[in-house]
């Protein structure tokens, strides 16, 4: 029965001691991360038979608890993959915002501020070297701000590459520990011991892989934890299998798993915020940013491109974009213009070059006509040199290079030519004779033109070969097939296109210049009738055309008069203006009353004047001024890089171009040429607020407002969902306090509950060892 | 609800309580410190938007202001410059009416016609005035000077090397105004009116228009002088002398001792022995004169036709014989691009025509014109003389005029300059306004969010310190 006593007084000592030892690894354990509050499984022992009653045989430790909730903890892991997947984020957008420095006065938008200042204020004083050379200054150091961000922003790319690495590696060590954990827990729980500490370590140690990558876990009935990635498998029974990360040249990572090349997917963790960033977000901010340079760059240039250095007209111009030989022929002639490989699109309209002659200053305007859909670069280069003093070709790099003949300079301003009557066919001393409308003319196989000029009679005959399509011939071809004849030229004639109407006319001038249109087949389709004697004059109306042009779209103008008569002298004499689709613009009265040298207003800002002479509807007369709104509707100056401001196509490549950077006066301010002209910087200016197509109708400033707060709202939402998750977070850790932290105060009401249990146990053992040897004494 | 609160949450909730404040707190003093309530995109996107749009705006102006600022000088000096063209001419003006006093002797005249000249290259000064660098008169060619001395035909003559544009600057979205008046408004504005003739030789318009500028001499010519007066009277000098043209009945009155030519006045015939009795000059109503030789004459009546020939020159130097018969005789002079038609079938004497294009006359041409014929008064006649200065005259007032509305023009474009400057120094304030309103921390309320979150940190660090002394320990002896 002693025995007995003993025994229960034993095992409740030996009891509330283990129960001592688990308050005191509990106290002792407070403040570890992830540790698990420990409790001691205690229960009575089974009930003797004694003295025909149950009696209980005391108490015994079963087992030492660990108190856990499972879910919680899963939901702990994913939770801590959310957050860390701001976290990185956040990071990293932190120093973007710190990158771009808006709003503020050194962002890019301070840059574009003071670079349209510096036009601003170079436009009030275009011919100030000092303005001329501050705005070539502040041009490069908007590019180069342009360089910076760009730079920034790829740098930023691979840094974020390279923290998606180091978080790999930190996972693949993690994983490595967790091959080892479970290893332990499944070697200590065999033996049928719980591992408790050992789990709270492998919890503590999935919760910060899973920051790194999100995972998802199992834990085996051998107590072995299985995790995987992306649904392929990280941590095995065994061994971890490394993940992997590659760069790629644009920066962008790709994640794979040891034993498969298949691309991870992760969609929370640290590593997937970086990569979403290093892949999506940065490349995208990359994108608008070299989408905003490259339209800047496009509509400067534009502008630029067309206009007038300070120096004058240009003798050399060498284009900073090669052309490419896209079908890999080894000839670069054959390529479609607008498909050779070009930085910028080449669209179909016209191109327009002004050759001034040094010393008279005389303009002569030459239009070149591109379609996008089939003019090769061999075709446009050989039209610019049909271009008299013009010389057109492709160096050996590919690049095309433009040369004037001495004597003159070529530029592609919009100024207006004022002498516009160059062949002197309108009422000009040369004998002229004009068809009696524009072109194209229907003529057949064969026609003829016959002729009597200084030498005697001739004639001249056309045929389908000479013509694109002969029953619509133009008055150019027609012009071409008179002045290659032999006769033609041996009597002192040419023929020329004068807008679209074909004029035949003598070389020399004055009353004794005279040919007779004897008659052909084919004079008929151009209104002439035979027997037509036309002889030169002394007097030359020689039109003056003044003003600027103020219309939206470049157009041509022919004036033709509309009766026989002599200027400011014949009654009701008229002349007409057409467009150059044929339709009456105005007509202008300059017979009786009208003083020779007067201005009339045209149209649009445009007057011409007349000289005194005599005009002849009957002879056709005729002359035609290029109006010019856009010299380059094709942008294959920009295309080409001919005359720009910035080269380069994107934020990193944009630069002032070198040679303007060295010499500011190369900088076209100009639309004319005139040192006090500024209305390139005029139409600069404008640009600034103008809606832009490249821009999907957004203004540069609009642009770029929206990139900006692109980032700003980025950011500002993944710091509001950062506080959220935060939040979720901490509640989450705050439960699992609840549930397994550990309470000093709670443990140590416990300790006095067992220290009272062990001091009951320890009297409870000398009550029975008393009343042993109370019967001993008996004994 | 924190059921069971443990050691380690008593701990994270003052950490977080306490890191929380402490995040408040540093934001309120960063707002103070700085005085902005956005330092970054993300602090208020829709915010940063407004800014960045308000503060391209105010560049914008800025640089508005800028260009008004830099062109008003520029305009306001060309203003004082025309205020001197308005003196000058007003001064020539009265010097040219002085002249045209019938008073005045020769000498007098070419005293004023040197002090006109004086004043044109005054007007010559003014018109090449500069700021800065830049020429104020020569349109967009703002390099070189504008007007310059050349000698055109022999005359010499100011002629204009700009151009007819307007410099403009941008005050505005899609608003530009032209600083500058181009020298050929305000010098040389034409506005044709015509050609004239003044002069004595009987010539008159042709039927077609006429062509040119300012002025030009026509010189009709004498050549030769057909016929014989009759009763032994030769022609003086063989007739190189006179002037007539066309013909002309020469009547010698024996009995009443007189001789006259055409429609002149009769005069005594001369004396033998008296100075012009072998050179005696009888004239017609118009100035045609004949040089008679009465050495030989027989003393009776006579009554014959002389008849000059002669030609005519726009630039003196190519002369066009004329046959009296042209109603439409078509001259041109290339080098200055005149067309002048003529009608020749009256010109009854030699002499010079003043060829003048009303309307087409610069500044420069009247006043050396008027200088010159104050100059050579003596060899026009009287009646030429003054019909050539009015002429001139009224070109100068017209003149005066266009260099009055060019000044009206620069006003104008001046007060424009200054409105815009105004309405854009209160359109800067405004805006400066909207962005403080939009960019700046209003310093009471975060000096007020400060205070609070101080408090508020003081409080959790209290209750911190407080709570995290408490426990079982304290107690356990």
């Amino acid at each position: 029965m002693a025995s007995i006593g003993l025994n229960i007084g034993l095992q409740a000592l030996l009891t509330s001691q283990s129960a001592l030892d688990i308050v005191g690894h509990n106290v002792a354990n407070a403040n570890t991360p992830g540790y698990s509050r420990q409790n001691l499984g205690i229960s009575a022992n089974g009930a003797l038979n004694l003295r025909g009653l149950s009696i209980g045989s005391g108490v015994h430790a079963d087992i030492v608890n660990r108190t856990v909730d499972n879910l919680l903890q899963t939901r702990l892991v994913s939770q801590s993959s959310a957050l860390a997947r701001l976290d990185s984020q956040l990071d990293v957008m932190g120093s973007i915002e710190a990158l771009l420095g808006e709003p503020g006065g050194l962002g890019l938008s301070a840059g574009l501020d003071s670079f349209f200042s510096s036009i601003s204020e170079f436009s009030s004083s275009p011919s100030e070297l000092v303005l001329r050379t501050g705005m070539v200054q502040s041009a490069g150091s908007l590019a180069s701000q342009f360089n910076q961000l760009a730079t920034g922003l790829s740098t930023l790319q691979s840094d974020t590459a390279n923290q998606v690495k180091y978080n790999i590696g930190q996972a693949n060590l993690i994983a490595q520990d967790l091959v080892d954990l479970n290893g332990q827990i499944s070697e200590i729980e065999a033996a049928g011991m719980p591992a408790n500490d050992l789990r709270d370590q492998r919890q503590q140690a999935l919760q910060q892989l899973a920051q790194h990558v999100d995972i998802g876990y199992t834990e085996g009935s051998n107590g072995i934890v299985r995790v995987t990635v992306g649904g392929r498998m990280l941590v095995g029974e065994t061994r971890a299998y490394e993940l992997k990360s590659k760069v790629d040249q644009t920066g962008g990572v790709t994640l794979n798993i040891e034993g498969s090349t298949i691309p991870l997917n992760v969609a929370r963790g640290a590593v997937s915020g970086l990569e979403s960033l290093s892949q999506g977000y940065i490349p995208g901010l990359q994108q608008n940013l070299d989408h905003f340079a490259r339209n800047f760059i496009l509509e400067m240039n534009r502008v630029h491109s067309t206009g007038v250095p300070a120096s004058g007209g240009f003798t050399q111009l060498t284009a900073e974009h090669a052309v490419l030989d896209q079908d890999l022929d080894g000839e670069l002639r054959d390529e479609l213009l607008s498909r050779a490989g070009l930085p910028f699109d080449v669209t179909t309209g016209s191109l327009y070059v002004n050759i001034t002659n040094d010393n008279t200053g005389a303009t002569n305007t030459q239009r070149v006509d591109i379609d996008s859909s089939s003019t090769t670069v061999g075709q446009f280069i050989d039209r610019l040199n049909e271009i008299p003093g013009m010389n057109a070709s492709l160096n050996g790099s590919g690049k095309l290079q433009l040369n004037s003949n001495a004597g003159v300079k070529f530029d592609f301003g919009t100024r207006l030519d004022s002498t516009p009557d160059e062949y002197g066919s309108f009422g000009g001393g040369a004998a002229s004779l004009g068809s009696q409308g524009a072109g194209p003319f229907a003529l057949s196989n064969g026609d003829t033109f016959d002729f009597t000029g200084p030498l005697g009679a001739f004639s001249v005959s056309v045929s389908t070969a000479d013509f694109a399509e002969i029953s619509q011939a133009t008055a150019a071809e027609l012009a071409s097939v008179l002045n290659a004849d032999a006769n033609f030229q041996a009597n002192g004639m040419r023929a020329v296109d004068v807008g679209g109407r074909l004029v035949v006319q003598t070389t020399n001038s004055g009353a004794t210049a005279s040919f007779d249109l004897t008659g052909g087949s084919g004079i008929a389709a151009l209104g002439w009738t035979a027997g037509t004697t036309v002889t030169g004059q002394t007097t030359s109306v020689a039109p003056t055309i003044s003003g600027s042009y103020s219309g939206a779209n470049s157009d041509q103008y022919s004036f033709v008069p509309l009766g026989d008569g002599t200027i400011g002298t014949t009654p009701g004499l008229e002349v007409g203006v057409y467009d150059q689709n044929g339709l009456l613009v105005t007509t202008l009265s300059v017979g009786e009353g009208y003083a020779p040298g007067t201005e009339l207003e045209v149209a649009d800002g445009i007057s011409v004047s007349f000289d005194f002479g005599s005009l002849s509807a009957t002879h056709g007369d005729v002359f035609a001024v290029d109006l010019l709104a856009d010299s380059d509707t094709t942008d294959v100056l920009v295309a080409f890089g001919l005359n720009g401001l910035f080269t380069g196509t994107d934020a990193a490549t944009m630069a002032v171009r070198a040679d303007l950077e060295n010499d500011p006066n190369l900088l076209a301010a100009s639309g004319s040429g005139a040192s006090g002209d500024n209305q390139v910087l005029l139409d600069m200016l404008r640009m600034q607020t103008e809606g832009l197509e490249g821009l999907d109708g957004s203004s540069f400033n609009e642009f770029y407002n929206d990139f900006v707060g692109d980032v700003g709202f980025k950011v500002s939402s993944t710091s509001n969902a950062r506080e959220v998750e935060g939040y979720l977070m901490e509640n989450l850790e705050l439960r699992r306090e609840q549930v397994s932290g550990v309470n000093v105060d709670e443990e140590l009401v416990k300790m006095i509950e067992f220290e009272q249990n062990f001091q009951a146990a320890s009297r409870y053992i000398q009550v029975v060892n008393d009343i042993h040897n109370d019967l001993l004494q008996i004994i | 609800m924190n059921l069971r609160p443990t050691q380690s949450s008593k701990f994270a909730l003052v950490n977080s309580g306490l890191s929380l404040n402490f995040a408040k707190l540093a934001l309120s003093q960063e707002r103070i410190a700085t005085g902005k309530r956005i330092l970054r995109p993300s602090d208020d996107v829709i915010g940063t938007a407004k800014s960045l749009a308000t503060r391209k705006q105010m560049s914008r102006i800025g640089n508005y202001r800028d260009a008004i600022e830099s062109s008003r000088p520029y305009l306001e000096s060309a203003s004082s410059s025309l205020q001197d063209v308005s003196g000058i001419l007003s001064e020539a003006r009265a010097l040219i009416t002085q002249g045209m006093s019938g008073t005045l002797n020769d000498s007098d005249r070419r005293i004023i016609s040197g002090q006109i000249e004086q004043l044109v290259d005054q007007l010559v000064d003014v018109a090449n005035s500069q700021f800065g660098e830049r020429y104020l008169f020569g349109g967009t060619l703002s390099n070189d000077p504008p007007f310059s001395f050349e000698t055109v035909n022999g005359t010499r003559r100011v002629v204009y090397h700009g151009d007819d544009e307007v410099q403009r600057v941008q005050i505005g979205a899609g608003t530009e105004v032209g600083i500058n008046v181009p020298g050929s408004d305000i010098f040389g504005l034409f506005e044709y009116a015509g050609a004239q003739l003044s002069g004595s030789t009987g010539a008159t318009l042709g039927t077609s228009a006429n062509q040119g500028t300012g002025y030009a001499d026509l010189i009709f010519r004498h050549d030769a002088t057909v016929g014989t007066p009759g009763a032994g009277i030769a022609l003086a000098n063989g007739g190189d002398d006179d002037t007539i043209l066309q013909d002309h009945l020469l009547t010698v009155d024996a009995t009443a001792g007189t001789v006259t030519l055409g429609n002149g006045t009769a005069v005594p015939i001369p004396q033998p022995g008296d100075a012009d009795y072998a050179d005696f000059v009888v004239e017609t109503a118009d100035g045609a004169e004949v040089h008679l030789d009465f050495t030989g004459w027989t003393g009776v009546d006579t009554g014959a036709t002389l008849s000059g020939a002669g030609s005519v020159s726009l630039d003196g130097v190519n002369f066009t014989p004329l046959a009296f018969t042209e109603t439409d005789l078509e001259l041109v002079d290339s080098e200055s691009g005149t067309v002048v038609h003529l009608d020749t079938t009256n010109v009854n004497r030699a002499g010079t025509e003043l060829l003048g294009f009303q309307g087409g006359v610069n500044i420069f041409d009247a006043l050396l014109g008027a200088a010159s014929d104050l100059k050579n008064s003596s060899s026009l006649g009287s009646a030429d003389f003054l019909a050539r200065m009015t002429d001139r005259l009224g070109e100068l007032e017209r003149n005066q005029e266009n260099a009055l509305s060019a000044l009206g023009t620069l006003g104008a474009r001046t007060e424009r300059l200054n409105d815009s400057a105004e309405r854009l120094g209160a359109m800067d304030v405004s805006l400066q306004g909207v962005l403080s309103q939009i960019e700046d921390a209003d310093l009471a309320t975060v000096a007020l969010e400060l205070s609070r979150a101080e408090q508020t940190l003081q409080l959790a660090q209290m209750t911190g310190s407080r709570l995290l002394q408490n426990s079982l320990l304290n107690f356990l002896r």
